[in-house]
């Protein structure tokens, strides 16, 4: 499932879930030319309550500007591919 | 009937696990959000606000291990994490903790828990995901949440 779509579904149903922020340290904000404690990259994980099947993976829906490892836009890039 | 509105809370808590055995709230935590009600808690007289992480939970190491004693393979120092209360269906029915941990090397991460101690102790929750791989000094702001029903 698209992980935009993924998003929307999760705010649907109750859950408990973890969200992992990554922040860019020296060494990867200057590869990737931005400043020291910048989001660059957002996980989230979460168990709906309902008995269904964990979501696994979903990109945080407030992180708008988040971009990956390799410095692309995330959310952009799962738009694009749908 | 406050023992039955709690026996039901906690089902509500019978929850699925990300990978094989994993749950996001362990039977520690179960109980420990039990014995925490209490006037005086007998055994988890800390709260679980410690946030750690890990690598290496695969299926089979998260099988290996007691998914409720402790994380695959614990990397750098936990962090006292910020507690407060917040509403995810109802008012203040959820329990956040929020907690940043920096990485110290080259690190993979791939699974979170909060603890009730700095060291060793009672893991609360768990959870896995997609690996994270971390340069030295890039770091985590992990936020648990986790709502009663």
């Amino acid at each position: 499932m698209p992980e935009h779509k993924q998003a929307a579904e999760m705010l649907t149903r109750p859950c408990n879930e973890v969200v992992a922020r990554v922040l860019a340290g020296p060494e990867t904000a200057a590869r990737l030319g931005v400043a020291v404690g910048t989001v660059i990259e957002a996980r989230h994980t979460i168990t709906p309550l309902d008995g269904s099947a964990p979501l696994g993976r979903v990109i945080s829906p407030d992180e708008a500007d988040v971009v990956d490892t390799f410095g692309r836009d995330v959310l952009a890039a799962s738009q694009e591919a749908n | 009937m406050l023992i039955r509105i709690i026996w039901f809370g906690l089902l509500g808590w019978a929850l699925n696990g990300v990978f094989g055995t994993a749950t996001v709230v362990t039977n520690k935590g179960k109980a420990m959000f039990a014995d925490r009600l209490r006037t005086s808690p007998g055994t988890y007289t800390t709260s679980p606000k410690f946030c750690a992480m890990g690598t290496g939970a695969t299926t089979a190491a998260r099988t290996a291990v007691a998914a409720d004693t402790a994380l695959s393979t614990e990397v750098e120092s936990r962090t006292s994490g910020t507690e407060s209360s917040v509403t995810t269906t109802q008012t203040g029915d959820t329990y956040q903790v929020v907690g940043t941990i920096s990485a110290t090397a080259t690190r993979a991460v791939d699974e979170a828990g909060l603890f009730d101690a700095v060291t060793a102790g009672n893991m609360f929750s768990s959870a896995t995901f997609p690996v994270i791989n971390l340069a030295n000094g890039d770091s985590v702001q992990f936020t648990h949440k986790v709502q009663q029903t």
